[in-house]
């Protein structure tokens, strides 16, 4: 599915070119359940990034579901960002201005999915994360294990096929994040969704099949899981 | 979607409250000035627009050289009408129309066999039949063709009927004009009024034939006397063009007159199009502007759009900051750049219309007392008024667009993991410069205003300050027409009785007035002949006293029924060489119309127009020929004194109406002009001003709480007070200098030609641009002075604790 060859992303600073991922290659494949971990800095985001086209590599190819992603136009992107990438941040990343409901009805507006469709989906994804009661609050009334649970249903209700998550745990307590976890591994044994998560937590990785290791914007222990 | 940007723009808009009385309020002030000046230049090209085939009518004006001067008049030879109708081949339809302002006549009407209601009616006309075939009218009753075909008819409007009969019923009926000296007048039809958007206010249209017959024009009967009450108007036959009318109407006086008269005079057509607009004419509605008026007055009310639409852009790109965050992650679930954009206008076209809908509520509200500024009321008709729900729309389109396209295209831009770290600075690259120059465009249109408004206010101080060579206060000016002496004495002296009265004194004119009584003089010595045009005033031995003229040579005239004395100004003395010898003068003769006297006396100057012309020599000559009479009242008493003028008057003239005017308030209304302009700049200038001072505020409130950590960490590290405040003032203090360095020569280059069109005019020092500046000036510093100010007080622990 994913496919990164010789991968580098750097930033020239006066004379000098600072990499942050140097020479990454990678292949995820459909259905994998990845985490990416590795010391602060190591170019982790950034590599996530550079996965879900919020953020273009300098150097090297990348092939995503066997496309040429440089070959990619505005549009397609975000096509794809409608239909079949989901994003999880740390941050949660909740627009402020919109209710509960309105924050994971949001995606469906720019998939242009009918009104009355959208209204059972929004109601499916309340009920999935137990948040019915909390329809009608804004973001800052919740506290951030619920808001965190409301961006991962942000993330799942265009039922994507790749669930990218940028430390989705990392504020929050150990039962939140298992929670958030125990969804994740369910979406993908049930569904099949492809997840990459970022976490700096072993418990976290071990939801995981597969660990990658990235150290000074390289990669430096592929699959350990696999191995044993 | 587009429901979900609403509610989003929506929420915005209630979170960030102050910001958005910013937007909403500036932006609603900046449509109520575009909608109100639309509307009146809307109503100002009306004028006359909707009569039959406006484009075939035309006055016929004239155009003399006089001493070498230039000189229109709008009036003509009395026999002019008839002989365009008979001589000129292209000409449909011929009017004189005949309206001697000078004697305001009094109508009155039989009520059992007594006149009763006497009413003063300044706004009549006497015309030839021809006249309803030019103008068009709408008829209530009575026959258009044959209405005023007989002496001593009238067509009257419908305002005028129920004013003076109560009901519109009133063909057949009879008016006596001017008091019962002429004959009566049969109403033979009855109008709708003109709408207020005409050159042609009359209410009183009778048959020139009647003037014929009362002898009235007899005193000018010839082709070799023209005046202004006295117009021709004409209607062309299809195809036929102006020039062609012009070359006959100049065979016309060679063929009256003759080859050397014809040389020096021209008559030609001027367009009904061009009589609300062509200053060198005047017209019946008293109000003539020029185009070039209107196109300023547009270019104000875009400019004050634009300075509306700064405000928007500079605040939105300003706390885009803010919402970077948002736009990062529409982008991230998949949102297109162009999505974005649709969004960011959308919000935009939201706050527009609000702006709209409060503007054009606020702009009715406006223009329903906007007439004792304008002198006219516009009406808005927005549901019947196409062009006004055209321009409504354009607005729309302008503003979103002006307003919306720049922070939508910055906004959509960013790039999402950038925007989602709030990376973005407030002070990114481009948006500031932009920002700062909008800033400068911005208050470079207030200080142009602010600079116009201060001289156009000087201007007017200086005309109220100015010594006019004469007294105007505590002159009661009161029109009289009576050459019956015996009454007069009877009036002046029973006013003299009263202890109110200081002095009375009857003239044909007042000392300053509008319209002036003029020709030749001719002043012959030792065979040197002097001959200028000069202006004549009619007096009595009591005029130099209650004017509080100054007599600097020689003595005052005696009574007299015929011209046998002048007293002359300074100015008559100069132009014959006595300027510096006035008493030498004395004894000397000189004639006017014809007549040769001795000069007995020299008065100061004084100003005998508004200052708009400068001064002329005059002759002050006694003669019976009063039209108006000045009481010099006791100002302590000023009401008593005035019953008293009027029981005087009753007594004295019961066919007559009283009426009076203060000298001072009618010199004050010859610059009604003047003063209606700068109201207008009044309002036009607070409103660029609170509109700047809205965006300046907007953008310091939201500059010193995006600025708050940084103002923290700068004063943990040692900055005072001072340091802190020019961190806010000096990039503002630059904008101001830079903006006023571009706004000093645009508006003096402006305010010079306004000025032009003053005999008596200011000086335009530095004095008047350095006042505007340090008023821009403190008007930023009270605007930004008070956020800022607490933003530098505010505790560093505080402001640092929030990251
Ligand atoms: N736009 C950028 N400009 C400069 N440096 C950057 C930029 N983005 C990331 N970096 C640097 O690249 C490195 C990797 O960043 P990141 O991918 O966020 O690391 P991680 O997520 O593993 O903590 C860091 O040192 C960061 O400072
Ligand atoms: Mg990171």
């Amino acid at each position: 599915m994913i496919k990164l060859r010789n991968i580098d992303r750097y930033i020239d600073k006066r004379l000098q070119r600072n990499f942050i991922l140097k020479g990454i290659d990678l292949d995820i494949e459909e259905g994998d359940f990845v985490s990416i971990m590795g010391p602060s800095g190591a170019g982790k985001s950034t590599l996530l990034n550079i996965i879900g086209f919020l953020d273009d590599a300098n150097e090297g190819e990348y092939y995503f579901l066997d496309e040429p992603v440089h070959s990619l136009n505005e549009r397609q992107k975000s096509e794809y960002h409608r239909s079949y990438i989901g994003f999880v941040f740390q941050a949660y990343h909740l627009i402020d201005e919109l209710t509960v409901y309105e924050n994971i009805e949001m995606p469906l507006l720019y998939r242009k999915v009918k009104g009355s469709q959208r209204k059972s989906m929004v109601a499916d994804m309340l009920d999935r994360f137990n948040i019915v009661a909390k329809k009608d609050l804004f973001p800052n009334q919740l506290s951030g294990g619920q808001q965190q649970l409301v961006g991962v249903a942000r993330a799942l209700i265009g039922s994507p096929k790749l669930i990218l998550a940028d430390e989705p745990t990392g504020n929050l307590h150990s039962d939140q994040s298992k929670e958030i976890m125990e969804t994740f591994k369910k979406l993908n044994k049930e569904d099949g969704v492809t997840i990459i998560q970022v976490t700096h937590s072993d418990e976290m990785a071990s939801y995981g099949d597969r660990v990658i290791n990235l150290q000074d914007g390289a990669v430096t222990e592929n699959n350990p899981y696999e191995e044993e | 979607m587009f429901k979900n940007y609403i509610k989003i723009a929506f929420r915005n808009l209630l979170k960030n409250k102050s910001q958005t009385v910013i937007n909403v309020g500036g932006l609603t002030l900046g449509i109520i000035c575009a909608i109100v000046i639309f509307l009146i230049i809307q109503f100002d090209l009306s004028f006359d627009k909707w009569h039959e085939d406006p484009d075939r009518i035309y006055r016929v004006v004239r155009h003399e050289t006089e001493f070498g001067k230039s000189v229109y008049y709008r009036g003509g030879p009395y026999p002019l009408a008839e002989a365009v109708r008979n001589d000129v081949t292209g000409i449909e339809y011929s009017t004189l129309v005949f309206n001697n302002l000078a004697n305001e006549p009094i109508i009155s009407y039989y009520d059992n066999g007594n006149l009763v209601k006497k009413l003063k009616e300044s706004d009549f006309a006497f015309v030839d039949p021809d006249y309803f075939n030019i103008l068009t009218y709408t008829w209530l009753s009575g026959n258009p063709e044959t209405a005023i075909k007989n002496p001593n008819t009238a067509v009257v409007t419908q305002s005028f009927a129920l004013k003076l009969f109560g009901t519109t019923d009133v063909l057949g009926k009879s008016v006596v004009f001017n008091g019962g000296t002429a004959a009566d007048i049969e109403i033979t039809g009855v109008v709708k009024d003109m709408p207020e958007n005409s050159d042609f206010p009359f209410t009183f249209i009778g048959a020139n034939s009647t003037m014929d017959r009362n002898g009235e024009t007899a005193e000018n009967p010839s082709w070799g006397s023209n005046s202004s009450s006295m117009q021709t108007y004409v209607k062309l036959e299809p195809g036929f063009s102006e020039e062609q009318i012009n070359e006959q109407l100049e065979a016309l006086i060679v063929k009256y007159r003759n080859e050397e008269v014809a040389a020096e005079l021209d008559l030609f057509l001027q367009p009904l199009s061009e009589i609300h607009f062509d200053s060198r004419f005047s017209n019946y509605n008293g109000r003539v502007i020029e185009k070039s008026m209107l196109l300023a007055l547009g270019i104000i009310g875009l400019f004050l759009l634009i300075a509306a639409c700064i405000n928007f852009i500079n605040l939105n790109t300003a706390i885009a900051v803010s919402r970077s965050k948002e736009v990062g992650l529409r982008k991230t679930l998949g949102g297109t750049k162009s999505q974005l954009m649709l969004h960011f206008f959308g919000e935009t076209a939201f706050i527009t219309l609000i702006a709209l809908v409060l503007g054009v509520g606020l702009s009715e509200i406006v223009l329903q007392n906007i007439s004792p500024v304008l002198g006219f009321s516009p009406e808005m008709n927005l549901l019947s008024n196409v062009e006004l729900q055209l321009f409504i729309v354009s607005i729309f389109l302008l503003v979103t667009l002006l307003a919306g396209w720049y922070p939508a295209q910055y906004l959509s831009n960013f790039n999402p993991i950038e925007a989602i770290r709030n990376k973005i600075q407030s002070n990114y690259g481009r948006g500031l410069t932009l920002r700062r120059g909008l800033i400068v465009v911005q208050f470079t249109i207030t200080q142009v205003l602010i600079i116009c408004t201060l001289i156009m206010a000087s201007q007017i101080r200086y005309f109220q300050n100015q010594d006019l060579g004469f007294e105007k206060e505590a002159v009661v000016q009161v029109p009289i027409q009576n050459e019956n002496m015996p009454i007069l004495n009877v009036f002046k002296s029973s006013l003299l009785n009263k202890t109110t009265i200081q002095n009375v004194s009857f003239s044909n004119t007042g000392t300053t007035n509008n319209s002036v009584w003029g020709g030749n003089y001719i002043m012959i010595e030792d065979s040197i002949r002097h001959e200028n045009s000069g202006q004549v005033k009619f007096i009595d031995e009591n005029f130099i006293d209650t004017y509080g003229l100054t007599l600097l040579a020689g003595t005052n005239i005696q009574p007299s029924d015929t011209v046998n004395a002048y007293i002359v100004n300074q100015s008559f003395a100069k132009e014959v060489g006595y300027g510096d010898n006035l008493s030498g003068l004395i004894g000397k003769t000189t004639s006017m119309w014809g007549t040769e006297a001795p000069i007995v006396g020299v008065v100061k100057d004084f100003n005998t127009q508004s200052l708009h012309e400068g001064l002329a020599p005059v002759l002050l000559a006694p003669r019976k020929s009063f039209f108006l009479s000045a009481v010099k009242i006791n100002t302590a008493r000023t009401k008593e004194a005035l019953g008293d003028i009027e029981r005087a008057f009753n007594t004295a003239f019961p066919d007559l109406v009283f009426e009076y005017s203060f000298l001072d308030e009618s010199i004050e209304s010859m610059y009604e002009d003047e003063q209606r302009t700068a109201k207008i700049m009044n309002a036009f200038t607070l409103i660029a001003i609170i509109i700047g001072s809205l965006g300046l505020f907007g953008l310091v409130s939201y500059m010193s709480t995006t600025r708050t950590k940084e103002i923290g960490v700068r004063k943990v590290l040692g900055a005072n007070l001072l340091d802190i405040l020019k961190l806010f003032g000096t990039e503002l203090a630059l904008l101001t200098g830079i903006s006023f360095v571009i706004a000093a020569p645009i508006s003096w280059y402006l305010m010079r030609n306004w000025l032009e069109e003053f005999a008596y005019k200011i000086e335009l020092g530095i004095g008047i641009f350095l006042l505007a500046l340090s008023g821009i000036l403190l008007i930023s510093v009270l605007t930004i002075g008070y956020k800022s100010l607490r933003a530098a007080l505010s505790n560093p622990i505080e402001s640092l604790k929030s990251e």
